[in-house]
């Protein structure tokens, strides 16, 4: 495919990319992450090109999932202008099942994103990202494993963006002085238009990709195997989940929660004292409030198809319990019992809203 | 006042375990509410408890405070009074949050008694989690020092840490007792007819035990002056709240876990927040050049504290359950402590004494009208 190169490191190569777009008013806006006035970074939806300059789309942070901060901005209806949207893969990924879901629309959306390297556990900001950048970008390059990262990106497969319309050069690349820029869609390449006249032809698969793919896959399989949920049972589940003090946080930041009102919330689940009395006698002992593996496998059989693997909820867990890596395991096999690939193809159903006569035999009685 | 000192038994919990034991065993209650430590073993949770032999694995008085014990309760009794008589075994700021709870009719207390312990203060959950025996060993020194780094900032400056403004039925003193006694005595009549029934005669001098606490309050109230007047500065303007909030993600989980926030669905997660119009964000960005999103993340906040703040008991559970370390208990205890004061009214203090947001008074708060607000 079509690209481009730029002799400037990739946060400096997006901002002329937007500058360029906004400029030529090719697009409204800009949504991107930004480091913010107190140092802090967030999402920001920005008209104003001279806000551009706060931009840092690649520091590699994730605050919220931006898929479910462009539902946000979608729920209800399409943005009317054109507006660029930089990302990462599993953001977009994200982004496209709420789309199934009925819950974001993608008109006038401009996709930007990159191959990407990873992100530290939103928490590592308190103690100061800065000294941690030069080795994250090295690693990065190499795609050697780096484990302050989360654990979901030190173990994800899937960081190359397919469904972006502009695609930059990152995992695998030196990039310290040049970026190279993909051009992916028809659709890009008419934003771009005017931008550069200086087009080489290239992949945006290669060797180095293949070599950190591997690399990510042998991590994910000993994470994964460590992880030992096919022992679980009832008891292994309550001695991971034991400690969840049912804040819902998890629920709160992952982008694939879909539900308005979670069950775990609604009146429903509310029970008459007389039910606690019924149980108590039974049991000798309850555990109150209750419904701490019951709303994880609950949530788990809700969101095991749409699981893009992006981590947020391990990171606002406040009893540190690896949810993220649990539900990418179990996801995963869901996901190969449908042979489904969430945010892979719009068009794909989720398999949960499908009827097939046949299906899952294997596991009938 | 007198009371009954009881000598340790090997510690603690153990000590007060075999009190509840015997209340259950006499028939004074069908159940108990009580901490217990997961199977896991690096966190606690509330247990209702109907057999003897399974108290034996309580913790009455856990290092941590996961979940607040007022949730615990509002859980159990939200749709209304169970027919069982139950004592719950609590922290001075949980019973004081049921209590508010109980205004706010989401806690039914028919038919509930409450324990309450001395309470030094409870470390941070995160803490504990990743270190449960060195947790253990800390927690041995707070109970002799009564103060530590590593507790929540809002028990170092918590004033109501024993059986003054908590009206418990029975109160546990554990305050400078050299650890090898705890003292026991009925905070009403229900408590005097409680302690009656196990055979417990309250005719001991507890006035060396009132000395302690109120040495112990001198030092809280001077670290809570203290972190007051840091924070009155850090607090005024929008620009500090700004910072003060900067590291919110609007994961809401301060809410959640507050024992008082007690909104069926919060408005900020519910459709009039949640489902917007596209071209109102862009309305928005467009007036300032870019908006944050999530957006309205300090908006959030000041809503829940007009909520909340008059009911407020500073248990911390808020910046607990943060998994961004906002100080979030600490200023909206600041907060709370100002409005209180404004209204006279200190929450879970007085079962019959409403909530000033709950009563109308035509003359009220003049200092705030226009004629002197104009200045």
């Amino acid at each position: 495919m079509k690209s481009f190169k730029i002799p400037k490191p990739p946060d400096d190569t997006i901002k002329d990319i937007l500058l360029f777009l906004l400029e030529n008013k090719k697009v409204s806006s800009i949504f991107a992450l930004s480091k913010m006035h107190n140092n802090n970074y967030a999402y920001t939806l920005i008209t104003n090109k001279e806000l551009l300059n706060n931009i840092t789309p690649t520091y590699p942070l994730m605050p919220a999932n931006a898929g479910k901060m462009i539902s946000r901005l979608t729920m209800i209806e399409a943005v009317k202008s054109p507006v660029a949207v930089v990302l990462r893969p599993c953001e977009l990924r994200a982004l496209f099942e709420l789309v199934k879901l009925e819950q974001a629309k993608l008109d006038n959306l401009l996709f930007v994103s990159f191959t990407c390297g990873g992100v530290f556990p939103i928490k590592t900001k308190k103690d100061g990202l800065e000294n941690k950048l030069e080795k994250y970008w090295e690693n990065v390059k190499t795609g050697e494993d780096l484990q302050e990262l989360r654990e979901c990106c030190r173990i994800c497969e899937n960081f190359v963006p397919d469904n972006a319309d502009i695609i930059l050069q990152l995992a695998g690349n030196d990039i310290n002085n040049e970026t190279s820029v993909l051009i992916k869609t028809e659709k890009g390449a008419g934003f771009l238009k005017g931008m550069s006249d200086q087009f080489n032809e290239e992949s945006l698969e290669s060797t180095s990709l293949d070599i950190i793919r591997k690399k990510r896959k042998e991590k994910k399989q000993k994470t994964f195997a460590d992880l030992k949920t096919e022992d679980f049972g009832i008891e292994g589940l309550i001695n991971i989940f034991g400690r969840c003090i049912n804040c819902h946080a998890c629920s709160k930041a992952c982008p694939a929660c879909y539900c308005k009102l979670c069950y775990f919330e609604s009146a429903d689940n509310e029970s008459d004292p007389s039910t606690f009395e019924i149980e108590l006698k039974k049991r000798k002992a309850l555990r109150i409030p209750a419904d701490t593996v019951f709303y994880h496998l609950g949530r788990l059989t809700h969101i095991g198809f749409t699981c893009v693997g992006c981590g947020m909820c391990s990171d606002v867990c406040p009893t540190n319990i690896p949810i993220g890596t649990i539900f990418t395991k179990v996801s995963e096999r869901i996901q190969k019992a449908f042979e489904y690939t969430p945010g892979k193809d719009l068009e794909e159903k989720v398999p949960m809203a499908i009827f097939e006569m046949k299906e899952l035999e294997d596991v009938e009685d | 006042m007198k009371g009954k000192i009881i000598p340790l038994k090997d510690n603690l919990n153990n000590t007060i375990k075999e009190i509840i034991k015997s209340l259950l065993e006499k028939g004074c209650f069908d159940a108990i509410l009580v901490p217990n430590r997961v199977p896991s073993g690096e966190s606690f949770t509330y247990l209702l408890i109907n057999a003897k032999d399974l108290l034996e694995s309580c913790t009455p008085l856990p290092p941590i405070m996961p979940i607040q014990g007022a949730r615990a309760l509002r859980n159990f009794t939200r749709r209304g009074k169970t027919n069982l008589k139950v004592l719950c075994v609590m922290r001075p700021c949980e019973i004081r949050a049921a209590i508010e709870l109980s205004k706010l009719r989401q806690i039914e207390l028919e038919n509930i008694s409450f324990m309450s312990i001395d309470c030094p203060g409870a470390l941070v959950t995160k803490d504990y989690i990743d270190k449960p025996k060195d947790s253990d060993t800390l927690y041995e020194e707070v109970l002799n020092q009564w103060a530590s780094e590593h507790l929540r900032p809002t028990c170092n400056a918590c004033v109501n840490f024993s059986y003054e403004n908590t009206p418990s039925d029975i109160h546990i003193g554990i305050i400078g007792q050299d650890n090898n006694h705890i003292l026991l005595f009925p905070m009403n009549e229900k408590g005097k007819a409680l302690l009656g029934k196990i055979d417990i005669q309250c005719g001991d001098d507890i006035s060396p035990w009132q000395t302690k606490i109120r040495e112990i309050l001198q030092k809280k109230t001077n670290q809570r002056n203290e972190s007051f007047s840091e924070l009155q500065s850090k607090t005024a303007g929008a620009e500090n709240l700004d910072n003060l909030f900067s590291d919110c993600i609007n994961c809401h989980n301060c809410m959640r876990v507050c024992p008082i926030c007690y909104c069926r669905q919060c408005f900020f997660e519910s459709s009039d927040e949640v489902r917007i119009e596209a071209e109102n964000y862009f309305i928005k960005a467009q007036n300032k050049g870019g908006i944050k999103f999530p957006a309205d993340t300090i908006l959030f906040h000041l809503g829940r504290m007009s909520h909340m703040a008059l009911s407020c008991v500073n248990c911390g559970a808020c910046e607990d359950g943060c998994p961004m370390d906002v100080p979030v208990a600490q200023v909206f205890s600041f907060i709370g402590d100002t409005v209180q004061k404004m209204f006279d009214y200190i929450p879970g203090k007085n079962r019959n004494e409403p909530i000033p947001i709950l009563t109308y008074k035509e003359d009220e708060l003049h200092e705030y009208e226009d004629s002197k607000g104009q200045q």
